[in-house]
């Protein structure tokens, strides 16, 4: 009999709580449809009890009985067990010997808040406002007074089995609901991971190119000039060792001194003397030069990368945007003129391998706006006639930092300015940019706890203003830890 | 003077310590090559000009690609249509394969920096050819 109830959607479990038996008699005979064996069974509960009684189903009910308040609660701990718990229960007040009607509901709410009950009192053993001080204020809760009327049971338990189906599709509704909320929450924060670890890709893949050319150019000099250098080695040496033959013929009085002295005069211009000695010290200088700044190049990528150091770290912040500067040279220096003006600054807390990458989106977005106005073909400006200028400046002001960048660029064309912070909104051809760079240096920035802000004259500049706490605000940004 | 028979060659590169490594690479040729160095486009079409006036052409021209200013591809194209007779070399730092493609056809040979000393007199002394024979 239970398949076909399992099978029933409307599926509604009663449970009878009470300790006459006569009870679950008119219970049974409210509820139940009429059915020529009911009489049967009926004499049945009475001759085994009430346990040995299999639930059946009725008009739609399926009954469950207990005659004490421990029974109950096992009955309704089975069902829920089983997954199919009690719509609700009738429950009388008193049942000695065990629990009384509040206890039993006490309990049996503890283990399943869903379930509707009906107490079913006889005496005035406790007022309503008895009821609702023990057990809450609750809308799963009707009173009904012994002797009942069938109607009134057959409405409450119509009415009620229904309120519990029914708050059982909203829960389940809410679940699901919730369950397709948190399974978007964590698809967006795994794509905003995605985008910032391609923004991030792009930048470098950017930079790779710029930092090789900022390195190859010192490399090639400088190993000219060492090679120089080497060449110029063997000819000094025999001008030098000529010179002492000499001097060792004069000390020995040899006659064939002079000869000697004109052989090595000779050897100094064959040799180039002149021309070596002029540009050794210019030539080691550049070598040296040229090393330094490969050196600095190589420390700045260092302290841009910042590998292994995701954290809040405390910071010296002028130094990290001089390092920033250095990679990104390449990016703006056919363009513009960079200007630092970097003011005396506390340490600061932040994730400064998000603040470099910040600075870097804030310089090179500077020097494509320079560049639009120069109207060159995007390799070097051809169509420039002088360059643009860019001015990075870092002030403290009181609890916080402030960072700017400014150009004499473009400027941002009114009609956009509300967009430029938007994901994926890009002014640069498709291919060229993800569209990110605004929109996640501004996410950046909002979770060290501080603001992105910009001002901006079309045709006469932009400037861009990061402002960050110095003590540091660690809001991770969502998508951060997945 | 042997400065009539000595071949002429013109560099052109933004970053002056560059060409002053150049300079110093190429001073132990100095018996059989004449070179010029110049920092932008502009003065090195200027170069090139006045040194054909003068009769003595550049037969070489060895060029950056990046620089403010008139851009190596744009200098190369200019001199391939001005003098079609000197021989176009780049030395470039640009990574960018596209910028590369972009020169590939207007120049005999596409050098990358960094680049050694010998491999560039090679390329060099290839681009020249066999010294002509003195009249």
């Amino acid at each position: 009999m239970t398949a076909s109830t399992d099978r029933d959607p409307r599926h509604r479990r009663v449970l009878i709580v009470d300790d006459n038996l006569a009870i679950h008699a008119d219970f049974r005979k409210i509820l139940e449809t009429r059915s020529d064996d009911s009489e049967l069974e009926a004499l049945e509960a009475q001759l085994f009890g009430d346990a040995a009684t299999p639930a059946r189903q009725t008009a739609g009910f399926e009954l469950g009985f207990a005659s004490q308040g421990a029974e109950a609660l096992a009955k309704v701990e089975a069902a829920l067990a089983e997954g199919r718990p009690y719509a609700m229960a009738f429950v009388d007040m008193r049942m000695p010997p065990g629990w009384d009607g509040l206890e039993t509901i006490e309990r049996v709410w503890a283990v399943d808040p869903a379930i509707q009950i009906v107490i079913c009192s006889a005496f005035s053993d406790y007022s309503w406002d008895d009821v609702q001080r023990r057990l809450g204020e609750r809308d799963g809760l009707l009173i009904i007074k012994k002797p009942f009327d069938p109607i009134e049971v057959i409405q409450c338990a119509h009415a009620l089995t229904a309120k519990w189906q029914l708050d059982r599709s909203v829960r389940a509704h809410v679940q699901d609901l919730e369950a397709r909320i948190q399974a978007r929450m964590r698809e967006l924060a795994q794509m905003e991971t995605e985008l910032r670890l391609a923004q991030k890709l792009e930048s470098v893949g950017r930079l790779a190119a710029g930092i090789a050319h900022e390195i190859n150019t010192p490399i090639q000099f400088a190993s000219d000039m060492a090679t120089f250098l080497r060449d110029a080695f063997p000819n000094l040496i025999g001008v030098t060792h000529a010179h002492a033959a000499v001097s060792r013929l004069v000390l020995d009085g040899d006659a064939g001194a002079v000869a000697a002295a004109k052989a090595a005069v000779a050897a100094e211009q064959d040799a180039d003397l002149t021309y070596i000695v002029e540009h050794i010290p210019e030539a080691s200088g550049q070598v040296i030069d040229g090393l330094e700044r490969v050196a600095t190049i190589v420390r700045a990528m260092k302290a841009f990368a910042h590998p292994g150091q995701d954290g809040m770290a405390t910071t010296d912040l002028n130094r990290a945007v001089e390092s920033t500067l250095t990679i990104a040279r390449n990016e703006y220096r056919y363009v513009a003129d960079l200007r630092t003006d970097l003011g005396e600054l506390p340490l600061v807390q932040c994730r400064i391998g998000e603040i470099n990458q910040a600075i870097l989106n804030l310089v090179v977005n500077a020097a494509h706006a320079i560049r639009e106005t120069q109207g060159g073909d995007g390799d070097g400006g051809s169509g420039g006639e002088g360059k643009g200028n860019i001015v990075v400046t870092t002030r403290a002001d009181g609890d916080w930092i402030r960072v700017t960048v400014a150009d004499d660029g473009a400027g941002i064309p009114e009609a956009i300015r509300d967009k430029i912070f938007d994901p994926f909104f890009t002014t640069k051809p498709v291919g060229q940019g993800t569209g990110q760079g605004l929109a996640l240096t501004r996410s950046v920035i909002a979770a060290h706890g501080g603001t992105l802000s910009f001002e901006s004259v079309v045709g006469r500049g932009t400037t861009f203003e990061i402002r960050i706490p110095v003590a540091g605000t660690d809001t991770e940004a969502p998508g951060r830890a997945a | 003077m042997t400065d009539t028979r000595r071949r002429r060659l013109l560099f052109v590169d933004d970053e002056v310590a560059l060409l002053q490594g150049l300079r110093l690479l190429l001073r132990k040729d100095r018996g059989r090559w004449d070179t010029e160095f110049v920092t932008s486009g502009a003065e090195a079409l200027a170069a090139l000009r006045a040194a054909a006036a003068a009769g003595t052409p550049f037969e070489v021209v060895v060029s950056d690609l990046r620089m403010p200013g008139m851009d190596g591809a744009t200098l190369l194209a200019t001199i391939r249509g001005e003098f079609p007779a000197a021989k176009r070399i780049v030395l470039s730092g640009h990574a960018d394969p596209a910028m590369l493609d972009r020169v590939r056809p207007i120049a005999h040979v596409v050098l990358s920096k960094p680049c050694e000393g010998h491999v560039l007199r090679e390329v060099l002394e290839r681009a020249l050819g066999p010294d002509p024979v003195s009249p």
